[in-house]
């Protein structure tokens, strides 16, 4: 599936690009495959991972690689991910809000970010963690992996908090120069139109990535051999070669250990 | 037709406002900056305010024949002094009226007077202000020959997602513009139009009062060189373009599908076998049993090719 998917968005040399901002978002189907397909290569180009998970445990992750033949456990052992539990924060927002604190016990993280109403010190978190990775003494890469933002919405921030804070990963990447990796976020994309901070956020966020996938469930409707359709539009100056099409569009079927993509129309049940 | 938008580079004397409107699906960065180029040839400073861009990112948008006269002011490393809490600056947080103005100043040089202002992306500013304080940070900018006595002509090129702000934000900086841009929201590379990046509406306010409007097509090459044309004459040349290679369907079939003149009288000579003749009818029907034939009447339009013809499909 890996190699099937990077050539999908173009990365078919053994060096991967970087420096990339990549954003995934799905509509009416779950796109993690795609995070789960970056996390694997970023562990199999010996990048350094720094992975926010929000969505799911570590467990779920690791399972989900080791399907696709990359082990996430002993790339965490070895330091080569460093892995934060988002799942973690909603529990310390209440033991922080709880009665039965003792003065001077430090704030978790998220409770500092929803003091402030900003998300400045998840990102100093991060910044440590990027800083600490590059001065490392094998140089590599660094990637961030976020999955997924829109959780962030539903434990109390703004569209606008959590732009800012992808903004300050992204300088904090860039200033790594040499050693920038790539972040991929995944964002939900529920185009009901019904949550004006929710596709305000997605809009500000495709204005800024120089690569979007978008996962869409068929308009159609459920079938059972065409899970969706994955859409990659590739942003910025030097992907502009007027004529050629920026923008591609396969359907996919998730099977047990992989995804199968195909041309449109072109599924085995049509055919 | 000459196209307007070159006139607007090439004539313009006098301070604008140049408003970029963009959406998600087609980024106006490329023409913002293949034009902010071009007018950079003429000026004495290039001064670029980039929010969104890193600035190596920024660099790769401009020509190298105006990359002397460039200054940029990166906002974009640390917009709100996450990473300098000490600072007490928050360049976002511009102070309406009097930053931009503060920052240009800062960097002008001696005996400059007419300079080129890219702000990439106004769309960054505007969660932090009023429409009224953004706009009128925009004016101070564009009128600031009046203030500074050596500046006679400023031009401004904005860029905005229009897709991120409500209308009214849209339609303030709209009247603010003497030029607005409106770039198509139909994704260009799934355009018709072939060697193009894309399509836009150019809406230019002239002095006398005249709104002039105009629908282009624009192409940037690798020298950061703009092309433009106007949209309707390129519809129309690639439609009859498109005529001329329409392929002949009839052209390399084994059969023949056309009727000689010969074949044609040979085949009106054929009598139908539902077509009463007397003749046959009286040699081959033997007496007793039932057959139906057609005589058509006068007002009968029988066309055998197409029995249905007259039912109205």
């Amino acid at each position: 599936m890996i190699k099937d998917f990077n050539a999908l968005i173009g990365w078919v040399t053994e060096t991967i690009p970087c420096n990339q901002f990549i954003l995934v978002t799905d509509c009416q189907t779950d796109g993690s495959f795609a995070i789960h397909n970056f996390l694997s290569t970023f562990v199999r180009s010996h990048h350094k991972v720094i992975f926010l998970s929000l969505g799911q445990s570590f467990g779920h992750y690791n399972s989900v690689a080791q399907k696709l033949g990359t082990n996430l456990s002993s790339a965490k052992s070895s330091g080569q991910l460093t892995h934060i539990d988002g799942l973690q924060f909603s529990l310390q927002l209440c033991r922080d809000s709880s009665e039965d604190k003792t003065p001077g016990e430090k704030l978790s993280v998220f409770t500092e970010c929803l003091r402030c109403g900003s998300l400045r010190p998840l990102y100093l978190t991060i910044m440590d963690l990027i800083k600490s990775q590059s001065t490392s003494s094998t140089p590599s890469p660094v990637s961030v992996v976020i999955d997924d933002l829109s959780l962030l919405m539903s434990l109390g921030f703004k569209a606008q908090a959590i732009t800012e804070f992808i903004h300050y990963c992204r300088t904090a990447l860039w200033k790594l120069s040499q050693n920038a990796g790539n972040l991929v976020t995944l964002v939900h994309d529920d185009a009901d139109g019904l949550d004006d901070d929710a596709s305000h956020l997605v809009i500000a966020l495709s204005h800024q990535t120089d690569m979007l996938i978008k996962v869409e469930g068929l308009t159609s409707g459920f079938s059972k051999d065409v899970h969706g359709q994955v859409t990659i539009v590739h942003r910025g100056l030097h992907q502009s070669t007027p004529g050629r099409r920026k923008a591609t569009s396969v359907h996919y079927k998730i099977l047990d250990k992989t995804v199968s993509f195909f041309p449109m129309g072109t599924s085995s049940a049509v055919l | 037709m000459p196209s307007v938008f070159l006139q607007n580079v090439k004539g313009q004397e006098g301070s604008s406002f140049l408003l970029f409107e963009d959406s998600r699906t087609h980024s106006g960065r490329l023409l913002l900056y293949a034009l902010a180029n071009q007018i950079s040839e003429r000026f004495d400073q290039f001064h670029v305010f980039t929010t969104e861009l890193s600035p190596d990112e920024t660099s790769s948008y401009i020509g190298s024949e105006v990359s002397s006269k460039l200054i940029l002011h990166d906002i974009w490393t640390d917009p709100l002094g996450w990473n300098n809490p000490a600072e007490e600056t928050d360049p976002l947080k511009l102070n309406p009226g009097s930053d931009f103005i503060s920052r240009l100043c800062c960097r002008l040089a001696p005996s400059v007077s007419k300079i080129v202002v890219v702000i990439d992306t106004i769309s960054s500013f505007l969660p932090y202000h009023t429409d009224s304080q953004m706009c009128s940070a925009i004016l101070s900018l564009v009128t600031a020959s009046e203030r500074i006595s050596d500046i006679q002509n400023v031009q401004v090129l904005g860029l905005l997602h229009s897709d991120l702000h409500s209308e009214k934000t849209v339609k303030a900086l709209r009247y603010l513009a003497t030029t607005q841009i409106k770039l198509s929201v139909e994704d260009p590379s799934l355009s018709t139009i072939r060697d193009a990046h894309g399509v836009f509406e150019i809406l230019q306010n002239k002095k006398n009062g005249k709104v002039k409007r105009q629908k282009e097509v624009y192409r940037v090459d690798g020298n950061h060189h703009l092309e433009l044309s106007v949209y309707d004459q390129q519809q129309k040349q690639e439609n009859s373009h498109g005529n001329d290679a329409q392929p002949d369907p009839t052209a390399n079939l084994t059969f023949n599908l056309t009727l000689k003149e010969s074949e044609r009288i040979a085949k009106e000579k054929v009598v139908l076998p539902y077509i009463s003749n007397k003749d046959k009818s009286e040699l081959v029907t033997p007496p007793g049993s039932g057959q139906i034939f057609y005589e058509p009447d006068d007002a009968d339009d029988f066309d055998e090719e197409d029995p249905d013809d007259d039912l109205d499909i």
